[in-house]
């Protein structure tokens, strides 16, 4: 039994990577490789008109994804508010009366750790912080390149860190096409594919630069 | 008085005011500066302040740059420097984690002087050239207004890489040239650069008195630039 947590990043709806994985069939295949529990990250896009006032842009793409892929229907899952903690921020829940699928959604959460540290795997948006976030807890992980972005700067990182062994990487756009990311999926949580561990650097670089900086302006 | 001397007082006139501003920036500009590191501070604490009061502000760009900027914070003791955070306007998740990061690290009396600062966007995605540089001129007399309110100019600009760096950098960097402030400006580029800089690192490079990149491709390539490794 493991936990998967897809990232998908706060500031843009990373829709093609929410187009892959809200499916019946990627679902189905993760209840094939054992994987029972899926956290969903699916974005905090929030659209501002005069007219309309704010739209949740994200909130209503996975909702959509949702009912178009009718996962609630065929997997039987069941939305219970009532085991939602109490907390301020938005989470659904969605557990299965079939099996012990359960399925977890919010649109952005300040307390990302706690859900990556329950993890076995997570796939990430190539987000700088995301995949640093993951990797210091020593969590396996699967970057996401979405090359459709106009400042496509974030990609440069996610090869760099594949090139190191750090993580496996995919281009959003190859997904569907090779379907290999269920199996590296596999071979991560069965230990066929092993990464190398990123170091933990704790020292306070930072603070002396500013602290020589600051007896300049004395 | 003939002609030869008027031209001499003419010309020495002219040049007056070019060579004092000249050496001036000679004088700030880091860039033509020897490096001049004091290694025996290593905390904030250690920096013997006295009784003046010290004051850093934080530029929190937006999304992945706010992100990137509290994790470096994450790891750095603010000590007893007052902060001034800077936000764009409507970016409330920058002002949340600001708000957040004043709440876990500091008592309320403490954060009693914390100023917040928000900064109109340079320009916005896809406006056309003419507006964009109506916007730009707005966005740099809005900026100064701003600075102007201000209790306290900071000691230390913290930047790691939005486009708002570049004008609220300049303007401090035009503020010390006048010697209204003795602004130091540190600039981490972003984690996500990993073989050439942002615009706005290009433009900073020549005005940041420290220049901190996270990946070596970048420290070879650029003699100022100061590579620790992975800050975030």
């Amino acid at each position: 039994m493991s936990t998967l947590l897809i990232t998908t990043g706060a500031t843009v709806t990373f829709k093609l990577l929410l187009d892959y994985v809200v499916t019946e069939s990627f679902i189905s295949k993760l209840l094939a490789i054992n994987v029972n529990k899926l956290i969903v990250q699916y974005g905090n896009e929030i659209k501002l008109s005069k007219k309309h006032g704010s739209t949740h842009v994200s909130d209503l793409y996975f909702e959509e994804l949702l009912q178009k892929s009718r996962i609630v229907n065929h997997l039987k899952l069941k939305a219970n508010s009532k085991a939602v903690p109490k907390s301020e921020e938005p989470v659904k829940i969605y557990t299965s009366s079939e099996s012990d699928f359960q399925l977890i959604a919010f649109p952005f959460s300040n307390k990302i750790d706690n859900y990556i540290a329950q993890s076995d795997v997570v796939i990430s948006h190539a987000g700088t912080g995301s995949i640093v976030d993951t990797l210091r807890l020593q969590k396996k992980l699967i970057v996401i390149v979405n090359d459709t972005l106009m400042d496509n700067h974030q990609a440069e990182i996610a090869h760099e860190f594949t090139k190191l062994n750090y993580c496996l990487s995919y281009n959003v756009r190859e997904l569907a096409k090779k379907d290999e990311l269920v199996n590296s999926l596999r071979d991560l949580l069965k230990g066929d594919i092993s990464l190398t561990q990123f170091p933990v650097n704790k020292k306070k670089f930072v603070e002396s630069v500013i602290a020589e900086e600051l007896v300049h302006t004395i | 008085m003939n002609y030869e001397t008027r031209l001499c007082i003419k010309v020495a006139a002219f040049l007056f005011p070019i060579i004092v501003v000249a050496l001036r920036l000679i004088s700030i500009l880091p860039s033509v500066n020897f490096p001049s590191q004091t290694k025996d501070v290593k905390s904030i604490a250690d920096v013997p302040l006295g009784e003046k009061e010290s004051n850093i502000m934080i530029l929190l760009g937006s999304g992945g740059h706010t992100g990137e900027m509290m994790r470096i914070l994450a790891n750095v003791d603010l000590g007893n420097l007052t902060r001034t955070w800077v936000v764009s306007s409507g970016d409330t998740t920058s002002l949340t984690k600001a708000k957040d990061y004043e709440q876990t690290n500091f008592d309320d009396a403490n954060s009693n002087k914390t100023e917040y600062l928000t900064l109109h966007r340079a320009r916005k995605v896809g406006e056309p050239l003419l507006s964009s540089v109506k916007s730009t001129i707005k966005s740099f007399i809005h900026t100064l207004q701003s600075l102007r309110e201000l209790t306290q100019l900071p000691s230390v600009l913290l930047l790691n890489g939005p486009g708002t760096s570049v004008p609220l950098a300049y303007i401090l960097f035009g503020m010390k040239f006048l010697g209204l402030c003795k602004t130091r400006i540190i600039y981490i580029e972003s984690l996500a650069r990993v073989n050439s800089l942002s615009v706005s690192g290009l433009l900073l490079l020549p005005i940041a008195d420290r220049f901190i990149v996270q990946w070596e491709p970048l420290f070879y390539k650029y003699k100022r630039a100061e590579y620790y490794g992975i800050l975030i």
